[in-house]
Order: structure tokens, then sequence, then C-alpha cells
């Protein structure tokens, strides 16, 4: 089923996993770190057209090619927003984020919530 | 003109009532739609009875009522009692449009920037996370949060940020937003329907990962990496994260017809008779403008 899953989610997700890793990585590293049932040469793919978009850098090493994250001015475009909606005096009436802070009895219920998730969610 | 204030008024306490009325446990989709209907529903009664208000009160001032000859004996009747009441309506409105103004303003705000990125990855030791509405949309996520999360953990954040998008759920939050400027009893809507567009994108994420508790773990471990509130001396409310995890370690919610198409009615048929009170008062507003004769 992962392999269905559709082109913009795959590429986000690639990308997502690249910036976790800042000196970047070569399709095989990023292929091992997303622990997934992907092919080698759908990353691969993936990574090329990421690359064609300028949306990550890339040089030779050895036979591969090393992928980068790429910081460009949509980065910093979001940065400035990311710190007026930190700053608004009211951030959960201006945008919804992920998740909110928590109060800490709320953060021992989601503690045991959090167990029960764990265990009853399909790890690889 | 009294049956079509009094219409618009009641339509306007009926949406009011049918959007406080949309039951927690309704399917997200569902309920996203119904708040935002009737919310807005009411609003627009609630200003149009205003609107009525105002100008049967305005037709008394200035010698108008002695030029209006056709409505003449409607408006002379109640030439002592409607005028204060008129401006009061006219204050309201005032009010209602000068905080849709700002409200408006303040949304355009948070808007992306053209772009060429769906995701924006910013450089920060804050994990944080949210969708930025715009044409097109853009995700917004920190490194922190990407590198707190495991692979299929970010899967879900991911997918749940693009449904966002996707969907437009910044829609249905925002025309809430301005319902409440015009009409700030309405205000408990906000949380609600900001709720309901959460539990939708939870569910839309789901979908595309396959595995409901997955969703639930992604959810709370990300919440548990926020900074306590009460650390910060902050007010303490109760954030919707515990209700979204428990949601999804709980069956999907059932399709409930009956509610969702009673509700529906009610906010179709409530704006239906705003309308029809417009067309009873369409001759009063002809009087106003002193085309009358």
């Amino acid at each position: 089923m992962t392999d269905r899953r559709p082109t913009g989610a795959l590429e986000r997700e690639v990308l997502a996993q690249l910036w976790t890793m800042p000196e970047g990585g070569t399709p095989a590293d990023v292929l091992e770190a997303m622990d997934t049932d992907l092919a080698y040469t759908t990353v691969m793919t993936i990574l090329t057209r990421l690359w064609e978009k300028g949306l990550v850098g890339r040089r030779r090493r050895g036979r591969a090619y090393v992928y980068r994250p790429k910081l460009t001015e949509a980065e910093l475009a979001a940065e400035r927003m990311r710190e007026t909606l930190e700053g608004a005096s009211d951030p959960k009436a201006a945008l919804s984020r992920f998740v909110d802070g928590l109060s800490s009895r709320e953060t021992r219920t989601l503690r045991s919530l959090l167990d029960d998730a764990t265990s009853r969610s399909r790890k690889r | 003109m009294p049956a079509a204030v009094l219409t618009a008024g009641l339509a306007a306490v009926g949406a009011a009532v049918g959007a406080f009325a949309v039951p927690r446990r309704l399917r997200p989709v569902a309920a996203t739609r119904l708040i935002a209907l009737l919310a807005v529903g009411a609003a627009l009664a609630f200003v149009w009875t205003l609107v009525m208000i105002a100008g049967t009160g305005l037709a008394q001032v200035h010698g108008i009522a002695e030029r209006v000859t056709w409505c003449s004996g409607y408006v002379a009747a109640h030439r002592d009692s409607i005028t204060p009441l008129g401006v009061l309506a006219l204050g309201g409105l005032a009010g209602a449009a000068i905080s849709i103004v700002v409200v408006r303003r303040r949304q355009r705000v948070f808007r992306a920037r053209p772009h060429d990125r769906e995701l924006a990855v910013v450089t920060s030791d804050e994990p944080s996370a949210f969708a930025l509405p715009g044409r097109p949309g853009q995700i917004v996520v920190t490194t922190a949060m990407l590198c707190s999360l495991d692979p299929a953990e970010r899967r879900v954040l991911l997918a749940h940020e693009h449904a966002h998008l996707r969907l437009r759920h910044h829609r249905y939050v925002r025309v809430t937003q301005l319902a409440i400027a015009a009409l700030p009893v309405l205000h408990p809507m906000l949380a609600r329907i900001r709720y309901a567009t959460e539990r939708w994108a939870d569910e839309e994420a789901a979908h595309a990962v396959g595995d409901r508790a997955l969703v639930a773990r992604a959810i709370a471990r990300a919440a548990l990496l926020q900074p306590t509130p009460d650390a910060h001396g902050m007010a303490f409310t109760d954030s919707d994260v515990v209700a979204r995890v428990r949601a999804m370690l709980a069956e999907p919610p059932e399709r409930s017809l009956r509610i969702e198409l009673s509700l529906g009615a009610v906010g179709v048929g409530l704006l239906g008779a705003t309308v029809a009170s417009a067309l009873f008062v369409h001759h009063s507003l002809a009087a106003l403008l002193g085309y009358c004769n």
C-alpha cells in the first residue's frame, strides 16, 4: 500500500527526511533512514525530481550523489511568518497549529494514552 | 415590517441555537460544515434584523416620515417607540462592521507568500507545525518537530497539514470568525470549528497512512514536545489534543444522517426565512428612498 502513495506525498516525505539529515545523504541513506518499504529507485527518482525543481542541492561523492536540504527565500518567508505567529497576542486564534501546549494534568493523561497508541499502532 | 423583523430575528436566534447544538461527536466533515453554515446564517439574519430596525428608525427622523406617503400609516404609527431602537441598531451595525474589518485584516496577515515549495522547513529549536493558506498554500514545519518524530509519525504530520490545505479548512474557520465578529455570542463556535477541522485532518491522515493508532501516537508525541503553558503562567485551558487522541484510539465516527440532515435543514430553512423577510420589506425600503409615490 505504501508504494501507491501519491507522488506529492512521497516528495514531501523525502524532503522532510532530508531536513533531519543536515549533512545530507545518498539515496541509500535516505531510504534507510525513512524506515519504509519504498524501492531504492523510487527514492532516487524523487530526489532527482526535487533537485530538478531546485528544492534540494546535491554533489557527487564516488558513484552516488549526496543530497542536502536547501534553504531558499520560501524558507525565510516561512520563518518570518512563524515569528509573527508566535508573537501574536493569541496564536490560537490566528492560525491552527498541529498541536497546542498542554496543561500538566493533560500531559499525564496524554502519556498514558501514548502508551496505548504505541502498543496498538503497527510498529515496523 | 414587524413580521419581517420578527422573522429575521427568530431566524438569527434559531441558527445560533442550532450552531451550539452541533454535537462534538458528529463526523468532523459534517460538524465543520454545519457549524460554519449555522454560524454564518445566524450572523446574516442578525445583521439583517439590525438593518431593518435601523431603517425603520431612520424613517422617523429628518421629516422622512412625512414624505413616505405610501407607507405612512405604518411609519407614523411607530413614530415614538422605534427611533431609540433604531439608533441602537445603527450602533450595533457600526460595531459589527468595524469588528469584521479588523478580523479580516488580521486574517490576511497569515497567508503564504507566492512560492514554489509546498513544504517549507524552518530551522528552529521550537517544535512547531502549521498550514498556511494561500494560492498555493504551504506547510510550515520546524526542524525540531521533524527531528523529534519518527518517519511514520512524520508522515502523519505531513498528511494532516496537507489535508488542511487540500480541503481548504481555513475557509470554514475564517467565515466562522467573521460571523463571530458580527454576532459575538457565537464566540464559542471558534474553538468548536477549530476542533472539528483538526479532527477532520486527523481522519484524513488516518486514511492516508491506514493506521488510526499511529495518528493518535503522532498527535500525542508532538503535543508532549510542546512547552507546558502552566510553566509560562498562561491561563489554564483544556486543549483539544487529548480529545483528538482519544478519538483516534476509538472506532471511526459513524455517519448519523438524522442529526446531520436535520441540522442542515434548520440552517438552510433559516437562511430561507431571512431571505423571505427581505421580500416582506421590499416596499418599505423603496419608501425609505422616497420612491413610494
